[in-house]
């Protein structure tokens, strides 16, 4: 019923499965396997250490020509993540290539995790109090961490 | 179909559950053809662009054939995220198809033609793909083509074909292939939020 699956999603998602990246998961749905369930943990040093997050990654009908659509559903306080989950990453939009996989997207949201970017906003809310005292927003960013990103046994 | 076939005189192979080797892009290419205006595509009149109602259709089609998929899906429960996902994705074609971009970039059919061919004997089992990710020599008829850009990256012609014909950059490396095109200003509206962007 549903069309075949490109070669390449087919290997990216073994490589996924055989060649874990440390830290991060994605899984696709037995029904249907352009949708992930991914968890990232959050970097070591960072205000989201010891925070498990969950996402969804879907792979469009054209990837990879188009970047796979990723958002987080586990609340976060990050600059570039707004309250609806959705990441402002350049990779993610206008320097998205083909020559991308969904395992160097998901090391990019890591990276994100420990190198938040209040000049490039998405929460604009979150990027004024990370600018005005940081201090204070790394505190909140860890206190959510610990009470939305803690794992569920 | 595309030109693969026609080029080696073949009918394409009935697929049936195999995996393909590239993505499904009739949906596209079929898009892409009302909005495109590279090279002898460019309208008599230099300064006519896309009618903004045919970019519009285009983003309207895939949000139907997304609606298509959700409905297809067979079990639809309430709690199914995919379903709810492809929901969204819709609202945001929708949301585009209000507000569509001004112009296409990319390169010319005249550019695709003239790229320079890879021979077969030229290929090495080692050599593969980037986008798709298989290797060259699996295809029993492979067309490929290397790109202009410093690292002379090659890739299998219907591959990079629908990429450069959006964005006129080599995907390895982001070199620009072309000078870009003068775009008109983009209206004043800042309120970039609203396109596609369900999704970061
Ligand atoms: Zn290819
Ligand atoms: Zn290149």
């Amino acid at each position: 019923m549903a069309a075949p699956l490109p070669k390449r999603i087919i290997k990216e998602t073994e490589r996924l499965q055989n060649e874990p990246v440390p830290g991060i998961s994605a899984l696709p749905h037995d029904d249907n396997a352009r949708y992930f369930d991914v968890m990232v943990e959050g970097p070591g040093g960072s205000c989201y250490e010891g925070g498990v997050f969950n996402l969804e990654l879907f792979l469009p009908d054209d990837y990879p020509m188009t970047a796979p659509k990723i958002r987080f559903l586990t609340r976060i306080y990050h600059p570039n993540i707004d309250r609806l989950g959705r990441i402002c990453l350049d990779v993610l939009k206008n320097n998205w290539s083909p020559a991308l996989q969904i395992r160097t997207i998901l090391l990019s949201i890591q990276a994100l995790l420990g190198a938040p970017n209040p000049e490039d906003p998405l929460n604009e809310a979150v990027a004024k109090q990370w600018k005005e005292n940081q201090a204070e927003a790394i505190k909140t960013a860890r206190e959510w961490t610990a009470l939305y990103a803690t794992a569920k046994k | 179909m595309s030109g693969y076939e026609v080029e080696h005189g073949i009918q394409p192979q009935p697929q049936d559950q195999q995996p393909r080797r590239r993505p499904d892009l009739t949906t596209f290419f079929a898009t892409l053809d009302h909005v495109d205006t590279s090279g002898a595509r460019q309208p008599q009149n230099t300064h006519a662009l896309p009618m903004p109602r045919d970019i519009s259709a285009a983003f309207r089609n895939l949000a139907n054939a997304y609606e298509m998929m959700r409905s297809s899906d067979g079990h639809v429960e309430p709690s199914d995220s995919s379903d709810e996902l492809l929901g969204r994705l819709v609202e945001s074609l929708m949301e585009s198809a209000e507000h569509p971009p001004p112009e296409v970039q990319g390169v010319s059919d005249e550019y695709i033609e003239q790229l320079e061919r890879v021979p077969k004997k030229k290929l090495r089992e080692n050599m593969s793909c980037p986008i798709c990710g298989n290797a060259f020599l699996e295809d029993s008829h492979p067309l490929v083509v290397k790109l202009p850009c410093q690292g002379e990256h090659a890739f299998d012609l219907e591959c990079i074909q629908p990429w450069i014909k959006l964005n006129p950059t080599c995907p390895m490396d982001r070199q620009q292939l072309i000078k870009k095109k003068t775009v008109p200003p983009p209206p004043p509206d800042e309120e970039d939020g609203e396109y596609d962007e369900m999704f970061g």
